[in-house]
């Protein structure tokens, strides 16, 4: 089970999106080929997109109950062929898998002509790989047929687009609006916050008006002597007094406005860290190991970051120059409408020269941030491989080649530089000529003999044009934030939509004291339809039973305890532990009374009393010394000059492997587990250490039930059972004796290699 | 199915003379000192050495032999080697880009190959690999690959969309 078998419309969305096929096979062909092979129903199908001439093509591969159909819509128009062939005629499916074009070959016997072939594409590896699977297990009269070949097929086809792409985008606005949701419990502030912007906005047009106002009523008529000095004092001072009103207003609504909208990004930010976070702890561990963890830390740290800005500037600044440019214009119109209509006329175009400006310069920037994309390699390529570097001598090579993709980077980045300094120049002319132009119309109508433009009019005119610019400005700049900020809140929403694999059923059963008998009942598991992992695994293990698990690499030794652990459902089959079918427990109550002991320990930052009491916060420092004394790590611990107090993990205390494994065993005593996992617990530590923690996995191990997986085969001689798992099947089970008695027995072999080896190297 | 044959043990590879055959079934052959495997090619050099070096192996991919250049081979071997390799290294040959843009995490690539119109999706930090001659390879994130022969010779706008992705 995965995250997409519970969304089956998503994926067929992201079909039918990203890859131009049918997101189902169409009901009409479903109907012809079920018609053809006699009324059974389609229970699985995949897509085969190259013809033999290697051209793409759409032929449908189906099995149901008997048979199998290849239907083929031609190109040309004439009637689609379909092919029945019966399962009990085909003997083999084999693929030749090539870059981009694996063909299928249908044959009955070896020698005689194929019965039929295909060609599929990467894409359609993973539908592919389900129906193959099927064939053949039909092929060797083995399981029945799916029933649910839409869900199948999309979600093959789907997945790699769904890896690197969790979610379906929805457009931009789509993705604002939401973001935009957040800020509904905070409904007050955001009123505040945009109507002080909105009273900003408006108030800074007054101080234009205001000069021109006073140059018109004041100056012009003392100056002409319509006005006594008296009179113009006194409406001087008043229009003063109303200009000091109108700036202190301004900044009042400044300070209002930036405080709310910053404070209001920040609770807006933490709550989708809080809620990002919450839910990465919901999901499974398949989607930690498909993602990058700087992906996912980053999505926490600095994607909700930007949302700070969009939502403490972005919006408003946006929203704002969009109503300045609008006012600016209505005003302009107002005082004078031939002016204003010269200056409001060529702004959609200036928009325009802006907008065409950041295309030309994304492509720009991404060549450039391909070229930086080359110079970081050399560097990551480097930095970590020094010693080999040194050793082979290749410093003059390495310097030059860094120096090579330094000098192509820089030369990008002056391309880049020459643009944009031409074009802001440019633009800033334009406005000029704007300038000029209202000059060469205005000055004529002012200074003619009988003027229709005052002088305090058109000053008015000149001040609001230093204004106009402003908005258009933002427009441009804010145009790269706003979609950085979006594609963050895409990559949060995209994490907080990933459904969990796992969850625990309406009314889970409480296993409040796990006995530890656990049963699997012909388990299958594949974590993609291509690869099955488990083929039916059966098994009874009793309570206090310790279990090896051994075999060869990629068996599915790792894939057994997980299960157990419940980090993944079976595919098929069942797991019961008490007798209750783990699908049905409360898995929080369960995995409390669960233990692992894996082969590389992780360590929190933190004390080691810390570490050693995670997930039994209140236990006594009595109790916690009592673990470290029982898995041999309390006499290394007090030799540190810090004690328990030693802060240790990331960027603390470096201890050694063995160290860092007692330590791990020490939680796991005080845990105080009911079943316990060793997952190669002591494969990676020298002899001595590894004699101290076979020590204390001696005690830990003790009255519960034990499943351990070592390579190292003499470390599970203390193993009640061994179970030896390869290919995904149990194929040996039995004590260690019993399973050296058998000449040609898997155990044998292994334990016979190892001790080869062992003799070759002590030789 | 080896079962009527008796398979060629891996541990024959070598320079030992073998010759190729193909069953009516189109299953090819690789045959040695009486002995048969069901063999599969493999391109050591797919980009960089494409006519030379095949590796033959059986089912398990263990190697039959090292073919460094099939001139050595006879004429009916050479043959059934140049057929396998045909179809193993087909990529989709880009004929033009009709867009590249971004969609979020994903680069979306509109393009007509010579099979057809196409449409794919790359990682955004995923970038073209370019070739020694002279062209331009792209893998989507199914594994598919496509290849850009000659992308002097494409249209304007395929030229202007390629720019940022080219040296």
């Amino acid at each position: 089970m995965n995250s997409s078998s519970s969304s089956p419309d998503r994926n067929r969305e992201i079909v039918r999106r990203y890859t131009g096929q049918p997101a189902t096979m169409p009901a009409e062909i479903r109907r012809h080929i079920e018609t053809a092979w006699g009324g059974g129903p389609v229970q699985l199908y995949a897509l085969a997109d190259i013809d033999p001439a290697l051209k793409l093509t759409e032929e449908w591969v189906a099995v149901g109950p008997d048979s199998l159909a290849l239907y083929r819509s031609k190109n040309d128009g004439s009637n689609p062929a379909v092919r029945i062939f019966a399962l009990a005629d085909i003997a083999d499916a084999k693929e030749t898998p090539g870059l981009s074009c694996t063909r299928v070959t249908l044959s009955n016997r070896p020698g005689e002509p194929a019965l039929a072939e295909f060609r599929y594409s990467q894409r359609q590896r993973r539908a592919m790989g389900a129906l193959l699977f099927l064939l053949r297990q039909r092929i060797e009269g083995g399981i029945p047929g799916p029933h649910e070949p839409d869900r199948l097929y999309a979600e093959g086809v789907a997945k790699p687009i769904r890896e690197a792409q969790a979610s379906v985008a929805a457009n931009r606005a789509a993705i604002a609006w939401r973001l935009l949701g957040y800020l509904k419990p905070y409904r007050t502030q955001v009123i505040l916050g945009m109507v002080a912007a909105t009273v900003m906005t408006v108030v800074g047009l007054v101080p234009p008006y205001l000069t021109g106002y006073i140059i018109d009523a004041v100056i012009r008529p003392f100056q002409d002597g319509e006005l006594s000095q008296e009179s113009a004092l006194q409406v001087a001072f008043v229009t003063i007094g109303g200009l000091a009103a109108v700036f202190l207003t301004r900044e009042a609504m400044t300070w209002v406005r930036l405080r709310k909208m910053a404070v209001l990004g920040e609770h807006v930010a933490r709550d989708l860290r809080n809620d990002l976070y919450d839910h990465l702890h919901k999901l499974s561990v398949t989607y930690f190991s498909s993602k990058q963890t700087g992906s996912i830390i980053s999505r926490v740290s600095s994607d909700t970051d930007r949302i700070w800005d969009f939502i403490a500037f972005g919006v408003v600044e946006v929203s704002l120059s969009l109503l300045m440019l609008i006012g600016l214009g209505c005003v302009l119109i107002f005082l004078d409408w031939q002016l204003g209509l010269l200056m409001t006329l060529p702004v959609p175009f200036l928009l325009y020269m802006i907008y065409r400006n950041g295309r030309g310069m994304q492509r720009m920037f991404l060549r450039a941030w391909r070229k930086w994309s080359n110079l970081t390699d050399v560097l990551s390529d480097t930095i970590p491989g020094i010693r080999v570097v040194k050793a082979f001598n290749q410093e003059s090579y390495e310097k030059r080649r860094f120096g090579e993709r330094n000098a192509t980077v820089t030369d990008e980045f002056f391309r880049i530089h020459h643009r944009w300094t031409a074009f802001w120049p440019f633009l800033l002319l334009f406005v000029h000529a704007m300038t000029v132009a209202v000059w060469f119309f205005a000055l004529p109508r002012i200074v003619g003999s009988e003027p229709t433009l005052t002088a305090g009019t058109f000053v008015s005119f000149l001040l609001y044009l230093g204004m106009f610019f402003q908005p258009i400005e933002v427009f441009g700049q804010m145009s790269r934030m706003l979609n950085r900020s979006i594609s963050s809140a895409h990559r949060i929403f995209e994490v907080l939509d990933t459904e969990p694999d796992l969850t625990d059923k309406a009314d889970p059963v409480s296993l409040e004291r796990v006995r530890g008998d656990v049963v699997f009942d012909n388990v299958l598991f594949a974590y993609d339809p291509v690869s099955p992992v488990l083929k039916g695994i059966s098994f009874a293990v009793k309570p206090g039973e310790m279990v090896g698990l051994v075999g060869p690499s990629g068996s599915g030794k790792t894939t057994i305890i997980n299960l157990i652990a419940r980090f993944y459902d079976p595919t098929g089959g069942r797991i019961l532990v008490d007798g209750h079918d783990l699908r049905e427990v409360d898995s929080g109550r369960y995995r409390q009374q669960i233990g692992m002991v894996l082969q590389d320990p992780y360590l929190f930052h933190g004390s080691i009393l810390d570490n050693i009491r995670y997930g039994m916060q209140d236990a006594s420092v009595e109790k916690a010394v009592g673990a470290a004394r029982a898995a041999n790590a309390h006499d290394f611990i007090c030799k540190l000059a810090h004690g328990y107090d030693t802060i240790v993990g990331e960027r603390g205390h470096t201890l050694s492997g063995g160290e860092r494994q007692r330590i791990s065993i020490a939680r796991a005593i005080l845990h105080d587990p009911r079943i316990l996992i060793l997952d190669e617990a002591t494969s990676s530590v020298d002899t001595e250490t590894e004699r101290k923690i076979q020590e204390a996995l001696d005690r830990l191990v003790s009255g519960r039930t034990v499943f351990a997986i070592a390579h190292r085969l003499s470390t599970l001689t203390r193993a009640s059972r061994l179970f030896v798992v390869k290919e995904g099947l149990l194929v040996e089970q039995g004590t260690h004796s019993e399973l050296l008695e058998k000449p040609d027995g898997v155990y044998r072999k292994l334990h016979d290699m190892q001790r080869e080896l062992h003799e070759m190297y002590a030789v | 199915m080896t079962s009527s044959h008796t398979p060629v043990p891996a541990a024959h590879a070598g320079s030992a003379p073998f010759r190729l055959r193909r069953d009516k079934d189109g299953t090819v052959w690789f045959c040695r000192d009486g002995a048969e495997t069901r063999v599969n090619v493999h391109l050591c050099f797919p980009w960089t050495q494409p006519e030379r070096f095949f590796s033959l192996r059986d089912e398990d991919k263990n190697e039959l032999a090292l073919v460094e250049s099939p001139d050595g081979l006879d004429a009916e071997s050479r043959a059934i080697l140049e057929a396998m390799t045909a179809e193993s290294r087909f990529v989709f040959p880009i004929t033009a880009i009709e867009s590249a843009d971004p969609d979020f995490e994903l680069r979306v690539w509109k393009v007509r190959t010579r099979g057809g119109p196409r449409q794919f999706q790359t990682k955004l930090d995923d970038w073209p690999r370019p070739l020694p001659d002279g062209s331009l390879l792209l893998r989507d994130i199914a594994g598919d690959l496509y290849r850009v022969e000659q992308p002097e010779q494409l249209d304007v706008k395929s030229r202007r969309i390629l720019w940022a992705f080219m040296d």
